[in-house]
């Protein structure tokens, strides 16, 4: 599936006065794990709802082929009021290819109850739960916000695992934001460094670690190469 | 496949992937003939990126120590430790190649390029 911004740009707040990003050029290339690294306020979420389709872009555009995208991110109010169960069979009437036995099996695996409250989950379990949600619905491509922050270490394993069993079909494609580096530093193909909304860097991994290695020193962590760019 | 991979290190995964791999084959504990993980499979079980996988792969099919056939899966080589040092002999020189005409152009003299060579190859 084809997801491409062309000079797209956006104020998020609705207020020209205030924070902007873009304009962005970037396309999605599937098979491929996407890292979006920044600091706060750098403008990962703004981007990630862009490529949603949750915000339209003021100027430029958001072009996308026929398929599906899911994002994981943001409030989870709504979620959390009705049974995973229910949910799941509700969601099922319009997508029919949901796949619910996933769900449960994936949900039982970590402790999950389907006829349970999610509101009564931990916090890593709810984080959990909307991604294996997620994941039930068959998407093409999926965007993911902080999807490993917050969980402790088992979690955050079985949470990339995840990603990469999702990633065996190279027809899907992942970005997903994280200010926790570490993780993109094994699991990520290609890397897009934001800063004051913009896109500063734009480059398969591994080849950037190579451009901006110093010799005799251990390859440059994605931490050291956001350090760089901030000027710290 | 179980690979050891460190984000902390001097050299790129895929790197660390192929000298693992290539080690592997070299002291039989991979047979030649054996079916290997897919990229994207051997990438999930080393939890590294799927270009990572891939590159170690590649490099490893043109070392001629892997065959890649496309549909069906990447497998071992069969050809004996002769030929993969042939390969490599021809490989080495390729790169001494570059170094020597780097030195040439730079003005730099037979003498300091071997001395450099020996203070390289004493380092590791």
């Amino acid at each position: 599936m084809k997801l491409e911004c062309k000079n797209a740009l956006v104020h998020p707040s609705g207020k020209e006065d205030e924070f902007v990003l873009g304009p962005i050029n970037l396309s999605i290339e599937p098979g491929l794990i996407t890292g979006l690294v920044g600091r706060n306020g750098s403008g990962k979420t703004t981007l990630l709802r862009l490529l949603s389709g949750r915000l339209m872009p003021e100027e430029g555009s958001v072009q996308t082929s026929e398929g599906r995208i899911s994002y994981v991110g943001g409030k989870m109010g709504d979620w959390l009021i009705r049974k995973p169960d229910s949910l799941a069979d509700a969601v099922a009437v319009f997508e029919p290819w949901f796949d619910k036995p996933f769900l449960e099996t994936r949900m039982r695996r970590l402790g999950l109850q389907m006829d349970e409250e999610p509101d009564s989950f931990t916090s890593a379990g709810k984080k959990m739960y909307l991604l294996l949600f997620e994941l039930a619905r068959k998407p093409d491509i999926l965007l993911l916000d902080e999807p490993t922050s917050g969980l402790p270490p088992a979690m955050r394993h079985e949470a990339l695992d995840l990603l990469q069993e999702y990633m065996e079909d190279e027809k899907h494609s992942l970005v997903f934001s994280t200010h926790i580096t570490a993780d993109l530093d094994r699991v990520a193909d290609r890397i897009v460094l934001l800063d004051d909304g913009q896109i500063r860097l734009d480059e398969e991994k591994e080849a950037v670690k190579l451009r901006m290695r110093v010799p005799g020193e251990t390859l440059p962590s994605i931490a050291e190469i956001m350090g760089r760019f901030s000027g710290q | 496949m179980k690979l050891v991979i460190s984000t902390v290190s001097r050299l790129p995964i895929y790197e660390q992937m192929e000298n693992q791999i290539r080690e592997k084959i070299l002291t039989g504990e991979l047979l030649p003939g054996e079916l290997l993980p897919s990229i994207r499979e051997l990438a999930r079980e080393c939890q590294v990126g799927v270009i990572t996988s891939k590159r170690a792969y590649d490099d490893l099919c043109a070392e001629g120590l892997l065959i890649s056939r496309p549909g069906k899966g990447v497998y071992v080589s069969s050809v004996d430790s002769d030929y993969i040092r042939s390969v490599r002999l021809s490989q080495m020189t390729a790169r001494m190649k570059e170094l020597t005409d780097f030195s040439r152009s730079a003005g730099l003299t037979e003498e300091e390029m071997q001395e450099a060579l020996w203070e390289c190859w004493r380092e590791v």
